[in-house]
């Protein structure tokens, strides 16, 4: 049988249809789908977005935990040849509501106990004109709104084959929704080409094979969780999709049942991973371990070595803006667990001053990255593509500074110093220190205001929020009062674990605050 | 119930104010209804070996115990009942 080559994302899953359309492709809410079983209830909803308006390059909004049903909705999305954004699901509806606009999406897939925010975002976001959601179908026949479907019916009602394909390589694949300084989401765009090349230079660091059972709690709204389900399709191998990290025990307990080969987990799964007696469960089968998101501090290596000894441990440095940028070698670990690494094989990285010059070791610089995993800008938003993606050496072609500074040692290892915009990585999740700034500035009676991230050793980070007051405008703020607003106007895991009132901020000359002397 | 007051009090000073609109009762699912995520879920079993005196084994940080007040309270009752080896 003739190979078809792979040119979009979703020709992957076609891909195992036609090699082993049995085999199991994903575990996950305690279902057990074929790869074949996938590509039909893609097709469905394919059909169905199609036909309900769904016109080639729309944004659709994924709007779920880890599912079945998210896995079928990112094929099916494709297969529409649409464009889809896996978003967070502890994003509030301010900011879906901003994304939504912001990306003009057509339509939504979310849970049926989203039914009150979907009608919410249906009123705010005019372009959205279709609604999907998932769960029982009985539940959907009360509504007379013609623009809500159930995603069940849709599975009955629609055919299984793919609508037409119309999509080119170079075309978006997917929007991946990320904060930056200013606090507002920008939306990475990733064409199918990037997506594609981004995954293949991983599988063949990692060396992913069909054999692999590959166990991730990772939301596919993070690049390193996205990454997990098209590496392992890539490979024909079986993905264990966790909704949460919620239940470690269970989801050890899982990897045992299903002799997972690999697990990829952010710096705080590790370090509750590492709270359990791992000796309860037979992990005997775990060969590699995969940590991305913000740095493995050295005592959690050094514990997970001890603990796993039978896996090899990867320490990943990758952005929205650059998926896969940098792994440290297993065989590197022990020798400098504060370094993650070198450029993946493929693609180049080297750092550069303030003014742009490359620089040699052991100086700091901004980490520039090169290669086909760059993406090609943010949605809507010129000024900053032009900040974050740049010329490269040659014409047409665009590289990535990074914002993030670090050192290299003589042998070429980098190190991840800090964000040159200062973001705090907490539990995996980035928080932009001006979003929670300008929170609080907004409240009566605080004069000036300093986000810091603290390191905390079950988050990696926590935010710290140092807070000079006016007390001629609210001579009563507390602290406690400070928090309490920051409840109400903050998603969680945002809201300072510790709040400073200070008589000042320490300011260099010209007035700019000296973060580094608040953290 | 007295166990499940104090469980919902304990939530609702922590989330309630930061999930407006969203009705927290004691069959609201904690995890897909957007009440508390991975690390409130830690957070959530301290605050119960704290409170209550009871030791929670790992394997039963599930949804079958951790997934509603409700469950949550009916869990810690038995805990409670039973005796101290």
């Amino acid at each position: 049988m003739q190979t078809k080559t792979i040119r979009l994302v979703q020709d992957i899953l076609q891909q195992n249809v036609a090699e082993h359309p049995d085999k199991v492709a994903l575990i996950c809410d305690g279902q057990r789908l074929t790869y074949s079983e996938i590509d039909v209830k893609a097709n469905r909803l394919a059909s169905a977005l199609c036909s309900n308006g769904v016109q080639r390059g729309n944004r659709v909004i994924l709007y779920m935990l880890n599912s079945v049903e998210l896995v079928v909705s990112v094929f099916a999305v494709l297969k529409a040849n649409a464009v889809f954004s896996v978003i967070d699901y502890a994003t509030t509806l301010d900011k879906l509501s901003f994304i939504a606009a912001d990306c003009t999406a057509t339509a939504l897939i979310t849970h049926d106990h989203q039914v009150e925010l979907a009608m919410h975002l249906v009123h705010q976001v005019p372009s959205l004109r279709i609604t999907i959601l998932t769960g029982p179908a009985v539940a959907l026949q009360t509504m007379s709104d013609s623009s809500i479907f159930s995603f069940e019916a849709i599975q009955t009602n629609f055919p299984p084959e793919p609508p037409l394909p119309t999509t080119l390589d170079s075309d978006l694949a997917y929007l991946l929704y990320t904060s930056g300084s200013t606090g507002e989401p920008k939306g990475v765009m990733t064409t199918h080409r990037s997506s594609l090349f981004a995954i293949e230079i991983a599988i063949e660091y990692l060396g992913l094979t069909a054999d692999d059972i590959v166990a991730s709690p990772l939301p596919l709204s993070y690049s390193h969780g996205f990454n997990q389900l098209l590496k392992t399709f890539r490979s024909g191998a079986t993905l264990i999709l966790e909704s949460s990290f919620a239940y470690p025990a269970l989801t050890l307990k899982r990897m045992e049942t299903e002799h997972a080969t690999r697990f990829a987990g952010v710096p705080t799964m590790y370090a509750i991973l590492l709270r359990l007696n791992l000796s309860r469960y037979d992990l005997s089968h775990l060969r590699h371990l995969s940590s991305a998101g913000a740095a493995l501090a050295p005592s959690i290596i050094q514990k997970i070595r001890e603990k796993i000894p039978q896996a090899s441990l990867y320490s990943i440095y990758g952005m929205a803006e650059a998926s896969n940028a940098l792994a440290l070698d297993p065989t590197q670990i022990g020798l400098r667990p504060a370094s993650v690494g070198k450029a993946f094989p493929g693609t180049e990285v080297w750092l550069v001053d303030e003014d742009g010059y490359r620089i040699g070791s052991n100086q700091i610089g901004e980490l520039v990255v090169r290669g086909g995993h760059v993406r090609c800008g943010y949605w809507n938003d010129p000024e900053t593509s032009a900040l974050r993606f740049r010329p490269g050496p040659l014409p047409g072609e665009i590289v990535c500074y990074s914002g993030d500074m670090f050192r290299m040692d003589e042998e070429g290892f980098l190190y991840f110093v800090s964000r040159a915009d200062e973001i705090i990585k907490s539990g995996g999740k980035k928080i932009a220190p001006k979003e929670v700034e300008n929170i609080l500035y907004s409240l009566n009676g605080v004069l000036e205001v300093a986000v810091v991230g603290v390191p905390d050793p079950l988050l990696g980070q926590v935010v710290k929020a140092c807070v000079v007051l006016d007390q001629r405008l609210d001579p009563s703020l507390t602290a406690q009062d400070i928090l309490d607003y920051c409840h109400q106007t903050l998603e969680e895991f945002m809201v300072p674990r510790q709040i400073e009132i200070r008589a000042s901020l320490p300011k260099t000359p010209s007035g700019k605050i000296i973060k580094t002397d608040l953290a | 119930m007295e166990t499940a007051m104090q469980i919902r009090n304990y939530l609702e000073a922590k989330y309630s104010s930061t999930r407006k609109g969203i009705r927290l009762n004691d069959n609201t699912l904690l995890l897909e209804e957007k009440i508390i995520d991975s690390v409130g879920v830690l957070e959530l079993l301290f605050f119960v070996e704290e409170t209550f005196g009871i030791e929670v084994p790992e394997e039963d940080i599930s949804p079958d115990h951790f997934g509603t007040i409700s469950k949550l309270a009916l869990y810690i009752d038995s805990k409670q009942k039973q005796p101290v080896s």
